[in-house]
């Protein structure tokens, strides 16, 4: 991949623990995927670190991130089917990848884009915040992902703190 | 931490909860444009493309969103100002050549809320709390997203108020509610 000619500096890039992503489509926008997956984990503590919602055409979609540890749990919650009339789906080993800022700019939210859908590195989900823009892909192609934005961004130098995962394990970043 | 006789780890944790959910206050921005485009996940690159080209004056986001649909495609959501909607959406039509099941549309107006507060990334309840107060009231939610520590509810144009004051129920926040119109001055 050739570098971008003038690349964009950025305060940084922070990757997430291993997380565990569900989704929930139904057919019906009627259906309340989105309040129905928020309602059962409340219930059963489980903290929601990623959640998108939406409803395209005729369609209702949610999307959510736990952590790895809870990947069981939910998974037995959601497959007994409670309260539920779309069929879960599940990515078992996800991150967060954290860009930040985005300064609501449309030349670094196409360019990370251009970067990430370039690299091949999966975009589960996506969201924004006030500063930040948070990318769900392959916990095990986070440092690729990251490689790829820094083709078309000035990213400080330093490792990137990753925290441990599960296992025990933790990456560095190389610059 | 205590360890047990068959050497599992117990940890105790502190679980930060209030009778009722602080937060820094809701913010409210109304009027504004919900650009949706549907496509196949393998076009994400060219989708990035069409949108750092967009080269209007001011031009920016409120809020922007990919879902996955399960299948290979995936809808890409901006909101924006209202006086870009047009602008924006024939720019990404116009480069992003559109094959089967692919769409560029347009809801407008519509509103945002937005609020964060203490640790809301870390704990359970949070969101339960924001989308059932707006479901036991029957507000419909048009496009919803958790990140970090800000929520971000876009619901109907002229909502906003009503919506602030139903999370009011449930949330503990400062007095004062701000709320704006998005003019021609502040185009993001």
């Amino acid at each position: 991949m050739q570098a971008y000619s003038a690349k964009i500096p950025l305060a940084g890039i922070k990757l997430s623990n291993e997380l565990f992503l569900i989704r929930l489509s139904s057919s019906s926008s009627s259906v309340d995927t989105r309040s129905a997956l928020c309602q059962i984990l409340a219930e059963n503590r489980i903290n929601i670190q990623f959640l998108t919602g939406s409803a395209p055409g005729e369609l209702s979609a949610v999307t959510g991130c736990v952590a790895a540890k809870y990947r069981a749990r939910v998974k037995e919650l959601l497959l007994a089917g409670v309260g539920f009339e779309a069929k879960p789906e599940f990515v078992s080993s996800v991150g967060l990848l954290s860009l930040f800022p985005h300064r609501a700019s449309l030349k670094i939210l196409g360019l990370s884009l251009l970067a990430l859908g370039r690299s091949g590195v999966p975009i589960y989900a996506m969201a924004s915040s006030l500063s930040v823009l948070s990318f769900i892909t392959d916990y095990a192609r986070l440092l690729e992902a990251t490689k790829a934005l820094k083709e078309y961004f000035d990213l400080p130098p330093e490792p990137i703190t990753i925290p441990r995962s599960n296992n025990g394990t933790q990456q560095e970043m190389s610059s | 931490m205590v360890k047990s006789s068959q050497n599992k780890s117990l940890e105790t944790i502190a679980v930060y909860w209030e009778h009722r959910v602080k937060t820094y206050g809701f913010q409210t921005l109304e009027e504004l444009s919900l650009i949706e485009v549907t496509l196949p996940l393998i076009r994400i690159a060219d989708l990035g493309l069409a949108v750092q080209k967009i080269d209007l004056p001011e031009a920016g986001f409120h809020l922007t969103l990919i879902e996955q649909s399960g299948g290979h495609m995936c809808w890409f959501y901006l909101l924006t100002a209202q006086e870009l909607e047009h602008a924006i959406s024939r720019h990404i039509t116009e480069l992003i050549s559109q094959g089967a099941g692919e769409s560029v549309s347009l809801k407008s107006p519509v509103d945002l809320i937005f609020f964060q507060g203490p640790h809301y990334g870390d704990r359970y309840g949070i969101a339960e709390a924001a989308f059932g107060a707006l479901k036991t009231c029957g507000m419909p939610i048009l496009l919803a997203a958790c990140s970090q520590s800000c929520i971000y509810i876009v619901i109907p144009c002229g909502k906003a108020k009503e919506t602030a004051s139903l999370l009011a129920q449930v949330f503990e926040v400062p007095k004062k509610i701000r709320s704006r119109k998005v003019s021609s001055k502040s185009k993001r």
